[in-house]
Order: structure tokens, then C-alpha cells, then sequence
């Protein structure tokens, strides 16, 4: 880390930074014995610390001195203010990591903690050897959130519990249910820290250099995208990206960092397969103090198989999408589908899982989730294990009843996706559970922001051949994904249009034959589409068609204007709002982004980037497949029957 | 010289003893390590501020079980704060026995609060007691190099 002047002078005479020693660390507790326990431990790591056993003062300071300190750590039960609060608005206007401490270790005070964008959350009395770690929330977030911050905080509204829906790398940003997974990933995550560490200096500047944070708007996210699809995925590399974007105020510093969680995400959704158990998802910071079982994601998450079944299921996941369980966030999901067609996907709540997931703060606005006219975008509130809290989607959820005979077969794979529907974006890209983590993660966004979900699902009115231009689109692969922008729920926009269509495209993958059933219940039409998607799917199974859907996506990608790029990991560090969109880029689930309305800018880009990491190749191979497909046979066409319906019939 | 050393011995004696006993556990190790040439006498003042706090709460304690009808949510987080203060010293017992009264607050029984609360109150002069007579032997036998720690 470079010394900046902000450091508080603990810079050898060569100028290097002995961080995490001077790491400044404010602490806060009312009680007097243990507040002085944690500064003595903590200046026994040598850790330069300010005390103060008033919440309000603690505000005071932290606002006056935005940037004299790294982190603050805060008792749960206070006096003067409640601790969460404190979590909450460090987090929404300061941006700086928080920990809590607390003599109380119950799972729902844990959860609490990570859905208000905690950290970590650690159990009275303090240790030392948790202690000495603290500094790596604080690299965390500089290495993958490289935002203006106040932009940011504007943007952004508190998302709470951000936190816990850490972004892949930074899953840990959110207090870790303990659980292996979330170690596993934390551990990824920070082996993959460390190796872009190692290659890039870029990144050594990126992670120890206070640069002005860049705002990865919604277009910016697009052109980025865009030109990473001309280069070449492999080929990408931050110089040449920067240079086909050709936007001035980002360095190509900015652009490797985008780059990187871009790629995280894609991995994570490729992985997420794997990870199938959302217990592994830890949003939180690896203290894994937090038990997973706050997570009821857990097990969710862990069915993210394959990317390549995931995206197969993702798919169907969308479509059936998501199992009912994700009550909450199917409901948005078919909430989002209101407008629109009856996204047969919508009402699937993209993630069983979700429902799980409790850590989904996901807010799914789901309610919100316009679909568009044209793709009745579902938004699925993928985010559903997040969308505990947000899930206003549940409304949307009309008729849960029938959703969930869908859903119930997918839930293997909507749960990962739950994280992000945002409405028009489908990210479903594959998924991997890995994404799910991560959007899981970012759902722990802050509980008040429910995001939006909106579902891809419109995609799959899309594809059920709501009539709309979907199909051409289609096959055009121009899935023009609005970038959500519309956030909560309005994701109607023309985005929906896109979003629809990568939905389609999810849809047909996801169609997998498992969900196709239940749908089959509903939509008749959608039977044969369904057999036409099962091709579809199997092919995506294949791998192959995942491939043309990974056109699709990343056409959409291209047009995604990633508000914020908020890389999930930093999602989940900061806990803040943005935590958005992670959308689980599961081309199958129609991962509706889940863009909280307040964040939508940033929602989208999550979700966006997350969407289009996920699984990017396996969209591609599904949008050749289904282009062929289609070629055979429309697929979007009015075969699919699909009416639009309203959402909350679909589900 | 003899005296000096055989009043380190005691000192060592009391504190090997106090662990044994049961009255502090490993969270009391730790402040002791947290103590150095910088911070001389930190244990100690932590200690004390233990002591401030704690006789706040024991009053507010007493306070509300005077109350009828007892409120177990208020009582229950008086505890915990108690319970917490008392944990980040080492108190042993006294974290055991708040334990106890927290359990009976959650089942609402207030008959069994009153009778825990008075072990807690018991445990707690008990342990301040030994704290405050170790503490002054220590300071009787002067600085030293600490010995080797055996907890």
C-alpha cells in the first residue's frame, strides 16, 4: 500500500506503508471496562485507536473527519444509539467498514448485523488473534471499490446490510455465518486477492492508492462491456479495454478493477455449481464468526451446480423459478412480472433459495418489477435469498401457489440467482452458485433497500413468445438489457426490452425440464416452448448453447449500462446499498437484477456485471443455441403462448 | 531481597490460584498481556472501571426487581451488559451465574431471578475482593519481571 497522507504517517523513511500497523480504527462502546480492553488489544496490534463511548460522538467524529479513520468497530447494545443505526449510517454516508461486538451471539443479531452492512460481528469479549485481522475489511474495500465515495453515497441509498452480500472476492465483507463455504469462498476470494495482487501492479495501485472512486455508471458498464466482447474475453486487458471505451476520468486502473470483479463474477457464477450450498455464501467477512446458520441461504446457495447446469437451471430456474420458497422473492419476481406478460418466469422466484437466503436484503422491490412491455421483464427477485427484507416482490408474488410448483423444481438454481433480479436484467448468466454468493452477499444489502428484482423474467415473456419484439430480438442476440435503471421495479422501461430478452434466452435455457413441468401446468403453450427450450437446454447442458445465450448476454451486456459498478464484492464489503444487482448472472434464472430502487444506478451495474460475468461463455454458446433453435423454430414465438400474464398469476 | 521474592511468590501463588479456583479464566490472561511498560498498571484499570460500571448496574438491578411486575426484558438486559463487563475481565463465576439469571428472565420466572441475582451479587463482592487483595499484594511486592505465566 502506498503511503498517502491520509495514513497517518506510519510510513518508513522508504515511503512504504506498514499497513495494517497505524491501520486507524475508532472504537465504539459504551461500556467503560470493555472499551478499554479493545483499544489495549488493539493498540496491541498496533493499530492506532480513538475511543469514545457515545455513538453520537462517534458520528460527530467520523463526520468531521470523513477520512482519518479506516474502520470502526461498535458495540450492538448502546445507549444513546442503537448500534445497528450506527452501522447503518457509518456505512450509507462514510463508506467505511464497520464491525460489531456484541456479548449477544444469536443468529438473528448476527444476520441483523450483516443485512445492516456489518463487516463482521464479533462476540464479546474481544480476542486478539480476531482482532489482528480486522485490517483485511479495510483492504477489502479499497481493492474492490474503487467509487467516488460520495457519489456513491448519494447514489446509493443505505443499503443495508450490503454487507452482507459481499461480492465474490469480498464475500467476507458481511459477517460470515461460519461456515465452511463462506470460508471457502472468503478464501477464494482471497487467493484471488492475492493473485491479481501479484499480477498486477495495477491492482497494488488500485488496493493502496486512494484513488477518487469512479462510478461505474450503467453506460460506462456498457461500454466497458462492450469492448471486453470486442476484445475477447480472454484477450481483455485493462489498456486495451480503456482504449475501445475511450471515456475520459477512468484510468485504466479503474478499468482493471472493473475488469477484475468482472471476471470474479463470471467465475463465481461458472463456480457457483459448486458451491452448492449457500452456507457457503458468506457475504460476511470471513470471521465466520457468524454462524451460517444465519444463512439460511445455505443451503441454497449449495445447489448452484455447474454453471453449466446452472445455467440450465438457471434458466429453468427462472422459469420455474425459483422455488416458491424464495417467497420472497418469487413473489417479487412475479411482482416485477405484473406489468407485463405474464412472465411465466416472473413469478419464480429466482431463487428458492432466496427465500433462504435470508441474508438477501434483497430487497426485491419485486413489486417494482416492471416488466416491460416487451419482456415483461421478471424481475425475479433472484435476489430472493436476500430479498428477505426487500422482497416487496412478495406482493407481487400473486399466486405463490403456482409459482411455487414451479419454482419447486428449480430451486436448485434460483437461489443462487436470487440474489439480484433486477427487473430487466437477466443476468442469469450461470450462475454458479458462486454468484449467488456473491449476490447473495450483496443482498445482505442493506435490508432497507429492497431491490428490485426484476426478473429476467421477462425475459421469459419474452420467450414464451410474448409476441414482443422479444423474438427477434432474440435471435438477433441484441438483448438490449435496459439497464435497469428502473431499479425498483420499473424496470419496465425499454431496458425491459432487453432484459426480456436475455431472459428469453434464460428462459428457453432454463426451461429446464424440471420447471418446464410445472409450467406446463400453467402455460401450455409455454410446454412446447418448453420442449423447444429443452433442446435449448440441453443444449445449454452442452455447454454449447450456453454459449449463445452468453451472446446474448453479453449483447446485452453491451447495452447494460452498469450504473454502478458495484462490484458485488464491494457490494457486500461496503455494505452498502449498492449492493444491488448482483444479479446472479444466471442466464437460465432469470436473475433479475435486484437493483434496489433507491440504488438502482447501482443496482444495474451490480446486477449488470453480474450478470454478464456469470456465465458469459455459457451465454454465448446459449444464444448460438438458441439462434439456432430458433432458427428451427421461433422460439419466442406465440408458441409459447405465454400471455402476459400477471405476474403474480404466473407464480 | 528474600522478602521481596517470597512476596512475588505469593503474588504468583494468588493468582495461580484464583485461576484455579475458578474465579477468572483466560479473558483475564489476556489483559495481563495486554499490560506492559507502557501500560503499567492496565489491568488494574480496567479493573476498576469494571468495578464503576458494575456497581451502576447491580444497582439498576436491584432497582427493577423491586418493581412488581417484574420486567424481564429490562432486567435481562441489565445482565447482559453485566454479563458482558464481567466476561471481558475474566470473571468466571460471575459471567456463570448472570448466565443463570439471564435463562431465568427468559422463562420469566422471578422468583428464580431474585434468588440468582443474589449469587451474582455474592459472587461479585467475592471476586472483587480477591481482585482488590491481589491487586495490593502485587503492588506490595513491586515491579518485577513478570513470571512466567502459568495459567
Amino acid at each position: 500500500m502506498k503511503v498517502e497522507d491520509k495514513k497517518s504517517g506510519l510510513v518508513n523513511e522508504d515511503g512504504k506503508d506498514r499497513f495494517p500497523v497505524g491501520m486507524r480504527v475508532l472504537a465504539v462502546d459504551d461500556d467503560a471496562s470493555c472499551l478499554k480492553v479493545l483499544e489495549g488489544m488493539l493498540r496491541k496490534c498496533r493499530y492506532q485507536v480513538t475511543t469514545t463511548n457515545e455513538a453520537v460522538m462517534a458520528l460527530n467524529m467520523l463526520r468531521d473527519k470523513r477520512n482519518k479513520f479506516d474502520l470502526v468497530i461498535s458495540d450492538v447494545n448502546m445507549p444513546d444509539m442503537d448500534g445497528f443505526k450506527l452501522l447503518e449510517l457509518v456505512g450509507l454516508e462514510l463508506d467505511l467498514p464497520v464491525i460489531m461486538l456484541s456479548g449477544h451471539g444469536d443468529t438473528e443479531l448476527v444476520m441483523k448485523g450483516i443485512t445492516h452492512g456489518a463487516c463482521d460481528y464479533l462476540l464479546k469479549p474481544a480476542r486478539m488473534e480476531e482482532l489482528k485481522n480486522i485490517w483485511q475489511h479495510v483492504v477489502r474495500r479499497k481493492k474492490f471499490e474503487p467509487k467516488e465515495r460520495s457519489k456513491f453515497a448519494d447514489v446509493v441509498k443505505p443499503l443495508d446490510g450490503s454487507g452482507a452480500g459481499e461480492y465474490g472476492p469480498v464475500s467476507t465483507s458481511n459477517v460470515d455465518p461460519n461456515g465452511k463455504p463462506n470460508k471457502k469462498r472468503k478464501d477464494q476470494t482471497e487467493d484471488e486477492e492475492e493473485d491479481s495482487e501479484e499480477n498486477g501492479n495495477e491492482n497494488d495501485d488500485l488496493s493502496t492508492q486512494k484513488k477518487p472512486r469512479v462510478v461505474w455508471s450503467v453506460d460506462l458498464h456498457r461500454k466497458f462491456v462492450s469492448a471486453v466482447h470486442q476484445l475477447g474475453f480472454e484477450k481483455a486487458v485493462p489498456k486495451k479495454i480503456l482504449d475501445l471505451m475511450n471515456v475520459e476520468g477512468i484510468t485504466r486502473e479503474n478499468v482493471a478493477s472493473h475488469l477484475q470483479k468482472y471476471r470474479l463474477y463470471l467465475k463465481r457464477i461458472s463456480n457457483g455449481a459448486s458451491q452448492a450450498e449457500f452456507g457457503d455464501f458468506h457475504p460476511l467477512t470471513g470471521s465466520g464468526r457468524l454462524s451460517s446458520a444465519s444463512y439460511p441461504a445455505g443451503g441454497m446457495l449449495g445447489r448452484l451446480s455447474t454453471p453449466a447446469s446452472l445455467g440450465l437451471r438457471g434458466i429453468t430456474s427462472s422459469g420455474a423459478y425459483r422455488t416458491n420458497h424464495m417467497q420472497k422473492f418469487s413473489s417479487s419476481m412475479n411482482a416485477v412480472g405484473t406489468t407485463r406478460t405474464a412472465n411465466p418466469f416472473q413469478g419464480i422466484p429466482t431463487s428458492l433459495e432466496l427465500n433462504q437466503l435470508q441474508q438477501a436484503n434483497v430487497k426485491a422491490h419485486v413489486g417494482e418489477f416492471t416488466i416491460d412491455k416487451r419482456n415483461a421483464r421478471v424481475a425475479t427477485n433472484l435476489s430472493d435469498a436476500r430479498a428477505v427484507t426487500g422482497v416487496s416482490s412478495n406482493s407481487l408474488y400473486n399466486s405463490p401457489r403456482s409459482n411455487q410448483g414451479f419454482l419447486q423444481g428449480n430451486q436448485v438454481q434460483t437461489q443462487d440467482i436470487g440474489g439480484f433480479v433486477s427487473g430487466p436484467y437477466f443476468v442469469d448468466k450461470s450462475r454458479s452458485n458462486d454468484m449467488w454468493h456473491g449476490s447473495v452477499q450483496l443482498s445482505s444489502f442493506p435490508s432497507s433497500n429492497p431491490l428490485p428484482l426484476n426478473g429476467t423474467m421477462n425475459l421469459d415473456q419474452r420467450s414464451m413468445g410474448s409476441s414482443s419484439s422479444v423474438n427477434p430480438q432474440f435471435l438477433e442476440g441484441r438483448i438490449e438489457f435496459s439497464s435497469t435503471g428502473t431499479m425498483s421495479g420499473t424496470m419496465n422501461d425499454d431496458r425491459s426490452d432487453i432484459k426480456c430478452e436475455a431472459g428469453l434466452v434464460n428462459i428457453v435455457q432454463n426451461v429446464n425440464f424440471g420447471p418446464v413441468q410445472r409450467w406446463e401446468e400453467q402455460f401450455q403453450n409455454y410446454k412446447q416452448n418448453l420442449s423447444q427450450n429443452n433442446e435449448m437446454n440441453c443444449l445449454v447442458p452442452a455447454g454449447g448453447s450456453a454459449g449463445s445465450v452468453s451472446h446474448i448476454m453479453g449483447q446485452t451486456n453491451a447495452h447494460f449500462s452498469p450504473n454502478a459498478e458495484v462490484s458485488l464484492p464491494s457490494l457486500l464489503n461496503s455494505g452498502a446499498p449498492s449492493a444491488v444487482c448482483h444479479a446472479e448472472v444466471d442466464i437460465s434464472s432469470m436473475d433479475s437484477i435486484i437493483t434496489s430502487g433507491e440504488n438502482n444506478p447501482f443496482e444495474q451495474t451490480k446486477v449488470q456485471d453480474c450478470i454478464f460475468d456469470a456465465s458469459y461463455e455459457s451465454l454465448d454458446e446459449l444464444m448460438n443455441v438458441i439462434k439456432r433453435e430458433h432458427n428451427g423454430m421461433p422460439l419466442m414465438d406465440a408458441d409459447l403462448g405465454f400471455d402476459p400474464y400477471p405476474l403474480g398469476s404466473c407464480i | 531481597m528474600e522478602r521481596n521474592n517470597q512476596l512475588h511468590r505469593q503474588v504468583a501463588l494468588m493468582r495461580q490460584s484464583l485461576f484455579d479456583q475458578g474465579y477468572l479464566d483466560e479473558q483475564f490472561v489476556q489483559l495481563e498481556e495486554l499490560q506492559d511498560d507502557t501500560n503499567p498498571n492496565f489491568v488494574e484499570e480496567v479493573v476498576t472501571l469494571y468495578y464503576r460500571d458494575s456497581a451502576r448496574l447491580v444497582a439498576s438491578i436491584e432497582q427493577a426487581l423491586d418493581n412488581r411486575p417484574l420486567d424481564f426484558n429490562r432486567l435481562d438486559s441489565y445482565m447482559h451488559q453485566f454479563k458482558g463487563s464481567s466476561s471481558s475481565i475474566g470473571g468466571r463465576k460471575v459471567k456463570a451465574e448472570c448466565s443463570q439469571f439471564r435463562e431465568y428472565c427468559r422463562t420469566g420466572n422471578g422468583e428464580g431471578c431474585i434468588r440468582t441475582f443474589q449469587q451474582v451479587k455474592r459472587e461479585y463482592a467475592t471476586l472483587r475482593k480477591k481482585l482488590e487483595a491481589y491487586f495490593q499484594l502485587a503492588r506490595q511486592a513491586g515491579p518485577r519481571d513478570t513470571a512466567s505465566r502459568s495459567t
